[in-house]
């Protein structure tokens, strides 16, 4: 169509603008270093919650794709494969879902608050993703499964602690 | 028993309609205080059944419209009947009071990640359980992971870059990712010939039909009425089954609706109460099929007025039983919700479900419509004050001075309904849209203030929201979104090469060209999506023009096929123009290119000078300054001729209109700063308001400003919000004044006015004291929303509104 004839058809690739934040050597260096550090970190937590919690291992089991992770130049995967979780260095050819930070520093202080809420990184240009949306959210969903199951043993424990209280009260 | 029609129209039986209170209806105020008190929770019986239907038979794509009717009326015979407490009007879209229901296919799967926590988070909680989220994410999601509406278009266009745009959000958001919406189906029809002789007359044109498709769709048709009979059926077996267990009054109502739903809505009405009950079992039934957004039942007072008005006269009910029945209607039109994950609290934080009715206005044949049922349904909103239904009262010129000194004693006493249209303008915008005369004045209010020709358009009203702030923002930086450094709109030059204005506009032009035709695009193809995945055979029965053409709404079917765009950001881009020709490409520029593109750049901190100039020296719109007010109307009919350039894959129009809902102070408000002095990030004006505090000459030189534009090229309507302090209205004759001020504003070429009369002080303790303002109902941009349930900032920007004084 005539009107797109100015726009390349890659949203992710089309950055010929300044982006917000300039990348600088220091900076790329920075943002490769914590993007290898949070895939590994998220892969970790879900193993974790993979071997103690049932309810993780129903929704995470027989769940096959991989995820792969941009910022700048560098990459990283997340597997899901044969009921279990992997992550590897370097690009792979057709990811179900790919993930380009924008904004890595923002989008990790924003996930460290709202661990699933995807949604709002995209609003605020923290990362441009490509792929069938399902796989962003049910991401998201394991990050709240995670969150959830957190919650419930604060919860748990403050209900013990509440007994504890009310029978020293007594 | 009396009824107003032997009395005067300013009465209900009897009682002057001023001194008829909530407390002479203890059932509405139960009623009233249990949706109130209600928590929303989810219910997954809808995308269970559907999803069910689908495993079990498999997803035919050779005939969708049957496969969606089969899928249809499986849902309907298998969905749980509830039966709440004091109802006299039954059927529930959902198994709870307050439900939330769930299309997979279309955007429900956006709240998946926040399933796990959503029982505890801090805007909207709503409730779900454990069973219910594992049913959901292990089952319902993964099914509609790939026929969903949303991939369908990202997958089948190859991820077109309209559809990446729109993803974005800030530019433009596609709605019908979130499904078929902002209809009215044809409940006259229902109530007047009920669905058994829409069946016959389907199995008819079927008998007759020369292609496959259309013997199709009218068979699909058949099936999905039929549903909807043995919902009725079902419901009437449920009455039953909860009479044998309540206390004699009780279930002498339960049976009495038990026998209406015998009969209705295959059958056509005999009195009111059928006629409600017909239409509402019906309006659950369409909810199962489509989402459950700004689904809205026209002109109620109209084709209910018949049935009323022999009910009275064979003494089966007086105005109070009447005023009872609608009250318990319109509570049952609260009964769901919409599902918003968290990031649509800034977009959507409130929001109702937009089911609109229309009250009073021309007949087709432009005789005054207004009549006793009119003003039952005015003072029964007025007095349950809910955010449902979104009532908008029609004004032309030949109304009767009690009505219009009715609407404006409600507006007053209800501090934000109904919304005002003037029947003159609105009806011309929609015959120079192709539209006829006789159905341009059968108009009614959909989803928040749009104007369809009642059960014979598909006219998708919100199918286009579109930032023209961002249109503005692409033009003052070469077509590259600063935010995200992307290329996002064609090479027309940075701020600092244009040498004037006109060159500015030519550019300004052509982003906004370019925008628009993405966003076209974009719509387009979800339409096409729509015609292949989600064709709605039960929809499509009850609007006009589908059973000649022997073709689904989402194919074409319809009488009037048209989709709608709204514009968000007309007085920010109006004023950023104005200030760009009157101060920076002036022949004496008080502030060059240069700087105005670094103040931007750093969101004008440490250009205060640049700031206050750009904020005091250009002319406003809102301002009543022709200056300003020739560059909003030249926006508006140059937005106009962009849009109509192109055509929905219906064949249909593209019908313009200013409204924002909360999107000028959500998702919209992400552009950067604007060359009218506003900061990124702040709110844009809500709809076609002047901006906030810009309009210092009070509200006729505004109204006067709004009444410039033309209000042909605003064939979707627009939102004029207003605000004035309640205690101003405690001094004598501020009401009659308030009138002379909605006539007038009407009389210079008004479309569309609204207002909140609510005091600053009560609105800030609202904000931080909201459990003591639950149902505080205030006016966003187009519809009603419950103070406390609105963003931070959407909360704000009501604070901040201009506030006027007569």
């Amino acid at each position: 169509m005539n009107y797109m004839k100015h726009v390349s058809s890659s949203f992710a690739s089309s950055q010929d603008g300044t982006p917000s934040v300039p990348r600088t050597f220091v900076g790329s260096l920075r943002d490769s270093f914590l993007l290898h550090i949070t895939i590994i970190s998220i892969a970790l937590i879900f193993r974790i919650f993979h071997l103690i919690s049932r309810r993780f291992r129903n929704a995470t089991d027989s769940f096959d794709s991989i995820y792969q992770f941009r910022s700048g130049h560098s990459v990283r995967r997340l597997i899901f494969s044969n009921n279990r979780i992997a992550t590897r260095s370097g690009p792979c050819p057709s990811p179900d879902f790919e993930i380009h930070f924008i904004d890595l520093l923002g989008t990790l202080a924003y996930i460290a608050k709202y661990p699933n809420d995807p949604i709002t990184l995209i609003m605020e240009n923290k990362i441009v993703q490509i792929g069938n949306l399902y796989y962003l959210y049910r991401f998201g969903y394991y990050c709240g499964l995670c969150e959830s199951i957190i919650g419930n043993l604060g919860h748990r424990r403050s209900v013990v602690v509440g007994i504890t209280r009310s029978k020293e009260t007594k | 028993m009396k009824s107003v029609c032997e009395t005067n129209m300013m009465s209900i039986s009897g009682k002057d309609i001023g001194t008829v209170a909530l407390e002479h209806f203890p059932r509405l105020i139960r009623l009233r205080k249990r949706l109130l008190d209600a928590r929303p929770a989810i219910c997954v019986e809808r995308a269970r059944l559907f999803t069910e239907y689908f495993l079990s038979n498999g997803f035919d794509k050779a005939k969708p419209v049957m496969r969606q009717a089969n899928a249809l009326a499986y849902t309907l015979d298998n969905i749980p009947t509830p039966i709440f407490e004091d109802e006299l009007i039954v059927g529930s879209t959902t198994r709870h009071r307050l439900g939330v229901p769930l299309f997979p296919e279309f955007t429900g799967m956006t709240i998946f990640p926040e399933l796990p926590t959503i029982n505890r988070r801090d805007h909207d909680p709503v409730s779900i359980e454990d069973s219910e989220i594992d049913l959901l994410a292990n089952k319902i999601f993964p099914f509609w992971r790939d026929i969903n509406v949303h991939e369908y278009v990202r997958r089948e266009g190859n991820n077109p870059f309209s559809f990446q745009v729109f993803e974005r959000l800030v530019f433009y958001i596609n709605s019908k990712s979130n499904g078929i919406s902002h209809i009215i189906p044809d409940y006259s029809s229902v109530v007047h010939r009920g669905l058994q002789h829409i069946i016959d007359e389907a199995a008819i044109h079927e008998s007759k039909a020369g292609c496959s498709d259309a013997v199709e769709f009218y068979r699909a048709v058949q099936v999905s009425l039929k549903a909807v009979i043995r919902l009725a059926l079902r419901y009437s077996q449920a009455c039953r089954d909860r009479a044998s267990e309540e206390a004699p009054s009780r279930r002498d109502e339960l049976l009495e609706i038990a026998a209406f739903l015998e009969r209705v809505p295959a059958r056509p009405a005999a009195t009111l109460h059928e006629a409600l009950q017909a239409v509402w079992i019906t309006q659950t039934a369409l909810h199962q099929e489509n989402t459950n957004a700004a689904l809205s039942f026209g002109r109620l007072d109209q084709y209910l007025y018949p049935l009323y008005k022999n009910d009275v006269a064979n003494g089966i009910i007086d105005d109070m039983r009447a005023c009872e029945l609608i009250g318990s209607f319109f509570v049952k039109m609260g009964d769901h919700t919409i599902l918003t994950p968290r990031a649509a609290h800034k977009l959507l934080g409130g929001a109702s479900t937009d089911q609109a009715i229309t009250l009073g206005g021309m007949k087709p044949d432009g005789s005054d419509g207004v009549n006793e049922l009119t003003f039952v349904m005015l003072k029964a909103m007025e007095l349950l004050s809910l955010r449902e239904p979104n009532v908008g009262a029609r004004w032309h010129i030949s109304t009767d001075p009690q009505y219009m000194s009715a609407l404006i004693k409600t507006i007053h006493r209800t501090g934000a309904a109904p919304a005002l249209y003037n029947d003159e303008e609105v009806t011309a915008a929609l015959t120079q849209n192709a539209v006829s005369l006789e159905d341009a004045r059968d108009y009614g209010i959909v989803g928040c203030v749009e104007t369809i020709s009642a059960g014979r358009t598909m006219g998708m009203t919100g199918a286009i929201l579109f930032n023209l702030a961002s249109v503005l923002e692409l033009t003052l930086n070469d077509g590259i979104h600063p935010q995200s450094g992307t290329r996002i709109g064609p090479k027309t030059g940075a701020l600092s090469r244009f040498s004037s204005y006109d060159e500015f506009i030519e550019a300004f032009k052509e982003q906004l060209g370019h925008l628009a035709g993405l966003a076209v695009d974009g719509n387009n193809r979800f339409a096409e999506a729509h015609a292949i995945l989600h064709p709605t055979p039960l929809l499509s029965s009850l609007i006009e023009g589908t059973f000649a053409s022997g073709k689904d709404v989402t194919r074409g079917g319809a009488k009037y096929n048209s989709s709608g765009v709204a514009i968000v950001g007309l007085a920010d881009v109006t004023d950023s123009l104005s200030a760009l020709k009157h101060l920076v490409f002036s022949p004496r520029p008080l502030v060059t290119p240069d700087e105005l593109s670094a103040a931007l750049k750093n969101n004008y901190n440490g250009y205060d000078r640049a700031r206050s100039l750009l904020l005091n020296k250009a002319p406003k719109y809102g301002t009543d300054d022709p200056a300003a007010d020739r560059i909003a109307a030249s926006l508006v009919e140059l937005i106009h001729g962009v849009f109509t350039r192109y055509q929905n894959p219906r064949s249909g129009r593209y019908h313009v209109g200013y409204w924002s809902m909360t999107m000028h102070a959500g998702v919209f408000a992400y552009v950067g700063a604007l060359p009218n002095g506003r900061l990124k990030g702040t709110p844009l004006a809500s709809g076609a308001t002047p901006v906030s505090g810009v309009a210092v000459k009070g509200p006729t030189a505004s109204l006067a400003s709004t009444s410039a534009l033309n209000s042909a090229y605003m064939a979707n309507c627009i939102a004029n919000n207003h605000k004035f302090s309640r205690s101003m209205f405690a001094q004598p004759g501020k009401i009659v004044l308030f009138e002379k001020l909605v006539e007038s504003y009407f009389r210079m070429g008004g479309m569309q006015v609204q207002f909140n009369i609510h005091d600053k002080q009560t609105l800030l303790d609202a904000r931080d004291n909201p459990d003591n303002y639950r149902d505080l109902l205030v006016r966003v941009s187009g519809y009603s929303a419950y103070f406390c349930d609105l963003s931070r900032q959407m909360q704000d920007e009501i604070i901040d509104r201009t506030e006027d004084v007569i």
